[in-house]
């Protein structure tokens, strides 16, 4: 028999509206409100034993409160499967929802959601599972048997399959998977649907990317010391630490020893994402050392540091490339920097 | 201009006398391709040999694979502008062709071919088992192992090596002429007779970034502006590839078979009006070269009054730049695009389920615009499993997996645990289906 912890924000669990919203959360043996159409749904096969309540302003104003309040609910009940919501188009209920799924996803609970595909809920936590609903509670009856299913799916541990199959909102992850006709076809499928108007549904959405807010400027070049860095992957010629040409994990440092320019008898170029034997043959291009020792003597700035930092900036990850970058700026305030010129390739 | 295109299947290939093609059978006279290939002095050596599908055979250092074409009626040659071929202007007439048949270029990148040109990797064609991923897999080969001057400058290199794959595939397909063609396909862009929407291909190809090889139009490999090809032009071989980087979508084979132009033939004058193909290069060096090429590419479209366009690429990294830019324009300017892409671009090359994951943390496209809303996806052609022994390699006996370790050499029969011995790009041959030979995808979970 399946034990079913519900979460519920207080408009659904009947303790009142907007003017209820700041209820900080409380527990209640069995089923309420939607938790009944719940029951029904589990029958003979399982059992709403508690449901958590919360009103969502107190839940959105007090995360860490609430969500202390949640893991201790999943600890005292122990449930095998958590249902939030359904929270449609409501979107502190919605957030509430998620982070709930986020507890139990720590705590090792399999969870299921329910919120309209376009409610602030569904980025807050991507991992969720959450079936896309409508904008009201008039889709109630529609969705839970849905949530229901996917409910009992992830409780018995079964293999989830893709999110078009299964009736779940995509969570960030991409797999690799067949379709029924050669990729060719279904190019030119796509392009007469989309020209006549009929639905047609992209195979790899895109998401909008991160941007990368520009640090603040130098208070005072002139007295400030700076670092170099490039993503051209400038190594000591024969290449010591065998930097990749391509899909680099890792960046590496080097002693510039006070030389006034990089010679093509000690440096190199071994990036891949470009013709790199005019780097090699005066690799100052990428690494531009000569400029800046001349920037040095006039005083543009104080002083250069000793070393520069390198990578190969081609198709490397996005988890390494984060990781290098936190690194590379770790290694440059350590030893001083005001600032850095970073040399992207 | 109408092209009819007569296929010979290929069933079985031996080597004998007197060569040629009677009811599915090849036969190969040995001593007469040995005798075109060494007719270039910088040919030093050569070894031929043939493989078939399903063998437990691995062929290693494959730099180009060419399908025997020849030009029975109408102007111009089969592979136009490449090899001392005139670059008169081709797609229409008769042409004959092997089906399921390559002629196949092997040789080791030269120490400092693979120090310049990063793409110049060692690759591997498995033809049975785990590694048997690719339509390369499903072909015959004659295979010539090519021992060149060791001296040879890269363009030299490639002209040598492409020379005689170029030779023997002429002097095989010669013989058909005066034959009949057991499969004819008829190929013309037939006004249409009801109003349909007008589409585009819009065929971006990269252009090399190192000066003299990479995969041409009509021979002509440097970075361009865009230029309209009828699709016949593609059918009859005016883009080729070099024998030099094994990068997937570069296969000469690949493009007089790429799939996409029978698929938009398909529906020529049913659904659709397809107005021709603009080829625009990619992997251009600054912005203002991509926008320039993008803005142009979009421009030739407006004036052939395209109101869709089927967008394709055929490599990786920044040249997703421009053809994101182009995707883009066209839409901002009224032309609905769909998109063909591999998947996770050249990074799933280690071979396991969990590095071919995708997703919000690491995104599948390097780049891209919000406009590009229809997008089909060709997923990636990685083996969960290492690669093993092989009973018979061909084309050399050691391969580089690790381009910044070429002393590492390792043994070409295998076993290879290509997630271990990998540095970057995938040693398989063709390993993504650029323009969706295959079914294989993604799903979002």
């Amino acid at each position: 028999m399946l034990r079913v912890g519900h979460y519920l924000n207080q408009f659904f669990a009947g303790i009142g509206g907007e003017e209820r919203a700041h209820v900080p959360p409380s527990v209640r043996d069995g089923p309420v409100g939607p938790g009944r159409l719940l029951q029904a749904l589990l029958g003979d096969l399982g059992a709403v034993t508690s449901t958590l309540v919360c009103g969502d302003n107190f839940f959105n104003e007090h995360l860490e409160d609430a969500a202390a309040a949640v893991r201790a609910w999943l600890r005292r009940v122990g449930p095998d499967l958590v249902v939030a919501g359904p929270a449609f188009a409501a979107g502190r209920y919605g957030s509430a929802c998620a982070e709930v799924c986020r507890v139990a996803a720590e705590t090792g609970v399999p969870a299921v959601t329910g919120m309209h595909p376009e409610n602030p809920g569904v980025v807050m936590f991507r991992k969720a599972y959450i079936v896309p609903t409508g904008d009201s509670a008039a889709d109630m009856a529609r969705a839970l048997p849905i949530i229901v299913a996917l409910g009992r799916r992830l409780a018995s541990g079964a293999t989830i399959g893709p999110a078009e199959r299964e009736g779940y909102l995509p969570r960030g992850v991409r797999r690799p998977g067949m379709r029924e006709r050669p990729g060719a076809e279904r190019a030119v499928a796509m392009l007469v649907a989309k020209l006549s108007g009929r639905p047609y549904r992209t195979e790899l959405p895109v998401d909008a990317y991160e941007s990368v807010p520009p640090a603040p400027g130098v208070r005072d070049l002139r007295r400030a010391t700076i670092g170099v860095v490039t993503t051209g992957a400038i190594v000591p010629r024969g290449n010591p630490d065998h930097l990749k040409r391509c899909s680099e994990t890792r960046w590496c440092r080097y002693d510039l020893g006070g030389r006034a320019a990089l010679s093509p008898e000690e440096f190199e170029c071994v990036h891949g994402g470009f013709y790199n034997q005019p780097a090699c043959a005066n690799p100052n291009v990428v690494l531009p050392l000569d400029a800046l020792r001349e920037l040095e003597r006039e005083g543009a700035f104080a002083r250069l540091l000793d070393f520069y930092c390198t990578t190969t900036g081609n198709d490397q990850r996005l988890a390494d490339c984060k990781r290098n970058g936190a690194e590379i700026a770790q290694a440059l305030q350590a030893a001083g920097a005001h600032g850095a010129l970073l040399v992207a390739t | 201009m109408e092209l009819l295109l007569g296929t010979f299947p290929v069933e079985a290939v031996a080597f004998g006398t007197p060569p040629g093609w009677t009811g599915g059978r090849l036969v190969i006279d040995p001593a007469r391709v040995r005798a075109r290939v060494l007719e270039d002095p910088r040919i030093r050596e050569v070894a031929v040999d043939l493989v078939e599908p399903g063998e437990r055979a691995r062929i290693v250092h494959v730099r180009d694979i060419i399908e025997p074409r020849v030009k029975v009626a109408g102007r111009g040659h089969a592979y136009p502008g490449v090899c001392g071929h005139p670059p008169e202007t081709v797609g229409d007439g008769v042409t004959f062709r092997y089906g399921g048949f390559g002629v196949l270029i092997a040789s080791e990148a030269l120490p400092h071919v693979r120090r310049a040109v990063s793409a110049a990797t060692d690759s591997v064609i498995d033809m049975s088992g785990p590694g048997a991923v690719t339509v390369y897999s499903t072909l015959r080969y004659l295979v010539l192992t090519l021992t060149t001057e060791p001296r040879l400058e890269l363009t030299e290199w490639n002209d040598a090596l492409r020379g005689a794959g170029h030779r023997v595939a002429d002097d095989l397909a010669a013989p058909l002429r005066g034959q009949a063609a057991p499969a004819e396909q008829r190929f013309g862009l037939a006004p249409v007779e009801r109003p349909l929407p007008r589409v585009v291909h819009v065929h971006t190809l990269n252009a090399s970034m190192v000066p003299g090889i990479g995969t041409g139009i009509y021979g002509y490999t440097p970075h361009a502006l865009p230029i309209l090809l009828h699709p016949n032009e593609i059918l009859d071989g005016a883009i080729t590839g070099d024998a030099v980087v094994t990068y997937p979508g570069k296969c000469t084979w690949l493009h007089v078979n790429n799939p996409v132009l029978p698929a938009l033939y398909a529906r020529h004058g049913a659904d659709l009006a397809w107005v021709g193909s603009i080829v625009a290069r990619t992997r251009w060096g600054s912005l203002h070269d991509k926008q320039r090429s993008a803005y142009q590419t979009v421009k030739l479209a407006e004036m052939l009054a395209a109101q869709g366009a089927l967008v394709t690429w055929n490599h990786g990294g920044n040249d997703l730049i421009e053809v994101m830019l182009t995707i883009q324009g066209l839409e901002r300017a009224g032309i609905k695009t769909v998109f063909l892409t591999i998947e996770s671009d050249i990074k799933v090359v280690r071979m396991t389920p969990a590095l071919a994951e995708t997703g919000t943390e690491e995104p599948p496209l390097l780049f891209s615009v919000p406009e590009a809303d229809a997008i089909v996806s060709t997923g990636t052609l990685a083996p969960a499993d290492a690669l093993p022994r092989m009973a018979r390699v061909v084309g050399g006996h050691e391969v580089v997996l690790d381009q910044e370790r070429p002393d590492i050499r390792t043994p070409a029969e295998g076993p290879l645990d290509l997630e271990a011995l990998s540095g970057a790009y995938s040693p398989i041959f063709g390993h993504f289906d650029n323009y969706g030979l295959g079914c294989q995808s993604y799903d979002d979970y």
